[in-house]
């Protein structure tokens, strides 16, 4: 394992070389929260000029098996095109070099934190609906571009989106469960007894649109849209289920700890010009929380099988099924008592 | 000897929380805490209770499934798996034995949704039960 400083001196050498600068260490701390790769934030000196910059680096083990070409190309892409505010990215490295793993470096966004707990906090109170309204209309504005004017053509295009998930997904369920899961598979049962037909537009989907993946100010401003490891091309009603569902808010009626369900579902409406297909909407609500599901029960499997025992890899593969199974519960029982989920909107 | 083990768990979850966490000097070290102290609670929750939920789980599973007639599919399986019990009160094997008997719900539960109303209703509430049994209360969660 290597330590803080030798990593902080690799990046600066590294950077030094690939700006042809003279690039010192001036401090490095391991940011929390970065499950699907190790995340570092960087000071350094550029030719006497401090600079801040991100590096994220392979972990031997990761909560979702993804590329980090594809996820540096897709910012590279978001960036220049401006559908979304993101970090500038530098430089991705796929040898492993100094620092052991590829990485790849980022500039970082001043004065913002991704903390959904940081939301509670009483200073954030009067800033939830500005910064709610702008996190649904950021995702409603991404909606209305077509997925290949955003130079994303290193991205496959589904014949049919929601038939495209739920293969994939039901794929990581059925591997990587360590003990049957009957609410789940229900949930798998009914997603394809009621598949919706394609959508008539496709675009970019994040992926893991969520509260703790956006850093926000204490104003209420989105400075940035982080991980998006999980991108794809898609139906845009599959990132707004995601962002909706339960599991974001240890509050029942809020979505991500910000606006009720219904007014962020609006501001989208309002920000994408599209009308939200209700019946095609219920299939991606129940598949955000089967798709999340999966992803907890594929880190269950990793904690226990893989080479790392990150706490976060045994949380997410035990207490976070457990809330995931009452929410699908919630939805799909025909007795429902709607104690951990909302009716479907 | 450790007289209660969940206890000692959750003593040692509060122990971290307050005395430790506030020690350390990196905000990456005080969330891995963190994260440590929220397995250490989910243990001591699950401890005490594991083996008597999974057992409960069975109990409901095996009257249900006791009833059910030869005409629904694996029938001669779901009787070989009715006449098992678990090799010990241990926590694997009844685990185990636990996972053959929520494989044979899936199937019931697959076949109840295309002919038998009743009884997928009654699989749910059987499910929610379960859920509810092993229903973890975290901060935040």
């Amino acid at each position: 394992m290597q330590d803080l400083e030798h990593i902080g001196r690799s990046a600066a050498s590294y950077l030094g070389k690939h700006w042809g600068a003279d690039c010192q260490l001036r401090g490095i701390a391991q940011i929390p929260g970065g499950a699907s790769r190790e995340t570092y934030l960087i000071q350094l000196d550029r030719n006497g000029d401090p600079l801040g910059v991100v590096l994220r680096r392979d972990p031997p083990s990761s909560l979702i098996d993804t590329e980090r070409a594809h996820e540096y190309n897709t910012y590279v892409a978001i960036h220049h095109h401006g559908a979304m505010p993101v970090p500038e990215p530098i430089v991705l490295e796929e040898s492993p070099g100094d620092l052991e793993r590829p990485f790849s470096i980022m500039a970082l966004v001043p004065g913002g934190q991704a903390s959904p707990g940081g939301l509670d906090e009483p200073d954030m109170q009067p800033h939830l609906k500005k910064l709610g309204t702008r996190k649904w209309q950021l995702l409603g504005n991404m909606a209305r571009y077509s997925y290949d004017a955003l130079g994303i053509d290193f991205m496959d295009v589904p014949e049919h989106a929601a038939a495209h998930e739920l293969t994939y997904w039901r794929e990581v369920i059925n591997s990587d469960a360590l003990h049957p899961q009957p609410i789940a598979q229900a949930a798998l049962r009914w997603l394809e007894r009621h598949l919706p037909p394609p959508p008539t537009h496709l675009a970019l989907v994040h992926g893991d649109y969520r509260t703790g993946n956006y850093l926000y100010s204490d104003e209420g401003e989105i400075l940035a849209v982080l991980d998006w490891e999980m991108a794809h091309i898609g139906d845009p009603l599959e990132d707004l289920a995601w962002s909706l569902d339960p599991l974001w808010s240890p509050d029942l009626h809020h979505a991500g700890r910000l606006l009720p369900r219904a007014d962020a579902l609006a501001i989208w409406e309002e920000a994408s010009g599209m009308t939200v297909d209700r019946d095609a909407f219920r299939w991606w609500q129940i598949f955000a929380s089967v798709k999340a599901i999966a992803i907890w029960i594929s880190s269950a499997e990793d904690y226990v099988n893989g080479t790392t025992k990150e706490p976060i890899l045994a949380i997410a593969g035990w207490p976070m099924i457990d809330r995931q199974n009452r929410i699908l519960l919630d939805r799909l029982s025909p007795e429902s008592r709607h104690q951990y989920a909302e009716a479907l909107l | 000897m450790i007289p209660a083990p969940g206890k000692t768990l959750a003593d040692l979850a509060l122990r971290i929380a307050t005395d430790l966490m506030p020690a350390l000097n990196t905000e990456f070290t005080q969330a891995d805490a963190g994260l440590i102290t929220g397995l250490l609670l989910t243990m001591a929750q699950d401890y005490e209770r594991a083996v008597d939920n999974r057992m409960q789980d069975m109990q409901e599973i095996n009257a249900l499934f006791a009833k059910l007639g030869a005409d629904v599919p694996r029938h001669e399986a779901r009787q070989t798996y009715l006449a098992k019990a678990p090799a010990s009160y241990h926590l694997d094997p009844v685990t185990a034995l636990h996972g053959e008997a929520f494989e044979h719900l899936i199937d019931v539960h697959a076949w109840a949704e295309e002919h038998d109303a009743t009884l997928d209703a009654a699989i749910w509430e059987l499910l929610r039960a379960h859920s509810e049994r092993n229903k973890f209360d975290l901060p935040n969660m």
